[in-house]
């Protein structure tokens, strides 16, 4: 070793906490006072060498946003999206070990942060490829099916409560997101943006593995916020009575809920009382 | 006293042979079909995801392949606290899937709660090493497991070094019992950076403490060498690994490639080259252990 053992010049040099606040401090564009404890390369001066630091920490957090968000990139084009996504991470530099969480808060500073202002359907758009990126590895969770259903007595239905698939988030968008996505989805144009005249109610799950999303009626979207509140089955047809056609209303939730469990949307719940995939909500 | 922390006796990971990086890009040919791979290297990140189809995937995969964890965010030369939730969630993944071994880089990546997703290169001086060793020893504790920790590329180094990166590696290796994941390229990336002799680094290691050689392409920037693994082994890192091999014999061997991912059947084929550098350079008494 070089160093016989005893460090050398200790009060002079860093130690090894203020060199690596130095050293991040300068690869996050700040200062670059930690040069002075580089050496330069063998054939390149340490400016050069640094470099490398610092442009493949933008660069690679880029490229992370650009495949968490492929389709947002798409509609931006390169350059508007390289730019966005600079000013983002700088905003928000990560936080988290894994770099799969590096875009979490795109969204929300595409709506309210980004200088200039970001056209509203960005922050829309964001928002769904987030929740299908987020459905895609959601926790597991068995299904609730028709069968473990038709195994309940009618007079407990009116008690009984759903819990959506660990993988189920809600949306509501206020432009023509969801054209514009599925457009570019399909690598086609993409509609120019426009306000819709109701909020478009998205639904976002993993269905066979794979992340999906289809558009909710009002009806659908009210049910389906209240079944995640825990509101049972005899509430819902309440509350569906009051929405449209009462007579049908117990008709058309059981209809709905037979949708949900074909799509796999439900999961199935532990529950000591019968039977033991259905939770039975007491009040 | 650390199971692990100060006994260079764990036992030593046995010989996987020639395996690759598993990528996504490659799931279907290799379930769909029989590749000639005997195991497959996996970025735990990638699956260190609440649920879906990764970990399902992952499943099927290691029913009918061994594995070696190899993760990019321990920091385990950060001078930032050790992150106790990673490594619970890294001991779970390793718990379910029961990897050969587990392995991270020799390197930190961010401090004051930052990550930089980047291996940044560290000070060879006594104090990291002192550092380094102290939290290697808490690593495999929390772990249960041996950790193999693999040499990064780097282009700086520091002015105040005591030690030199093999001088630093071989030390850690002696106090803390952990393993070594030599990265041929990366030893042929630094050097030319730094204007040392490869062949010096590599046969300044000890000879029982490589458990896995990493091999992968990079782009030469005429003054500097950029590690993008983005491309074919170059044959300057294949005359290292022809090097390596008749240092430390058979050693368990991945190709790594991290972008412009080329179909299954191509890295299969590179594979084969290290296939034949072994073959000719380590005695077949030799290979079968």
């Amino acid at each position: 070793m070089t160093g016989g053992g005893q460090r050398q010049g200790r009060t002079e040099r860093p130690t090894l906490a203020e060199l690596q606040q130095a050293f991040q401090a300068a690869v996050l564009g700040t200062e670059d006072a930690v040069l002075s404890h580089l050496r330069a390369g063998a054939r390149a001066g340490r400016e050069t060498l640094f470099g490398v630091y610092r442009s493949a920490y933008a660069g690679r957090l880029v490229g992370v946003l650009r495949s968490e968000y492929p389709h947002l990139a798409a509609y931006l084009g390169d350059g508007a999206f390289d730019r966005m996504a600079r000013g983002y991470i700088t905003a928000h530099p990560s936080q988290h070990p894994n770099a799969r969480w590096v875009g979490n808060r795109l969204p929300e500073y595409l709506a309210d942060e980004c200088v200039p202002r970001a056209h509203p359907e960005f922050a829309e758009l964001a928002a769904l490829e987030r929740a299908l990126a987020n459905a895609f590895d959601a926790s597991d969770s068995p299904l609730l099916t028709l069968q473990d259903l038709a195994d309940v007595p009618p007079e407990r239905w009116s008690d009984l409560a759903f819990r959506p698939h660990p993988s189920a988030a809600r949306l509501d968008e206020a432009h023509n997101t969801l054209a514009i996505w599925s457009a570019l989805k399909e690598d086609a144009t993409p509609p120019p943006p426009c306000r819709e005249a109701d909020i478009v109610h998205l639904l976002v799950w993993r269905r066979d593995g794979r992340a999906t999303v289809r558009r909710l009626g009002p009806e659908e979207a009210m049910l389906w916020d209240e079944a995640a509140r825990g509101v049972p089955f005899g509430r819902l047809c309440e509350l569906a009575a009051v929405f449209d056609d009462p007579d049908k209303a117990p008709v058309r939730v059981a209809g709905t809920l037979r949708g949900w469990l074909e799509s796999g949307l439900v999961t199935k719940t532990a529950s000591a009382a019968e039977p033991a995939t259905v939770r039975v909500t007491t009040g | 006293m650390s199971r692990f922390g100060q006994s260079p006796a764990s036992e030593r990971p046995r010989y996987l042979g020639f395996g690759l990086g598993l990528r996504p890009q490659h799931y279907a040919d290799v379930l769909d079909g029989d590749p000639d791979v005997e195991w497959f290297e996996v970025i735990s990140e990638n699956y260190l995801v609440p649920g879906g189809q990764p970990l399902k995937i992952l499943e099927r995969i290691r029913a009918r392949y061994p594995i070696v964890l190899h993760g990019v965010s321990m920091s385990i030369a950060s001078t930032a606290p050790l992150d106790r939730d990673y490594l619970a969630q890294l001991t779970a993944l390793a718990d379910r899937f029961e990897p050969e071994f587990v392995s991270d880089h020799l390197c930190w990546t961010g401090v004051h709660g930052i990550n930089l997703h980047d291996l940044l290169p560290v000070p060879y001086t006594y104090e990291a090493l002192d550092h380094v060793a102290s939290r290697v020893a808490r690593v495999q504790d929390a772990l249960g497991r041996p950790l193999a920790l693999e040499n990064v590329s780097s282009y700086v180094e520091y002015t105040h070094a005591d030690m030199t990166e093999w001088e630093f590696l071989a030390e850690l290796t002696r106090r803390t019992g952990c393993w070594l994941v030599l990265d041929v390229n990366n030893v042929f990336v630094s050097a030319f950076n730094h204007g040392w002799d490869a062949r010096t680094f590599i046969d300044a290691i000890p000879r029982d403490r490589v458990v896995q050689f990493h091999l992968a392409g990079h782009e030469h920037a005429t003054t500097h060498i950029i590690d993008t693994h983005d491309a074919l082994v170059p044959d300057e890192v294949w005359d290292l690994y022809a090097h390596a091999v008749v240092r430390f014999g058979p050693v368990s061997t991945i190709i790594e490639r991290d972008d412009d991912i080329p179909p299954l059947a191509d890295m299969v084929a590179e594979l084969g080259i290290a296939r034949r550098i072994v073959a000719e350079k380590v005695p077949v008494r030799a290979r079968v252990s």
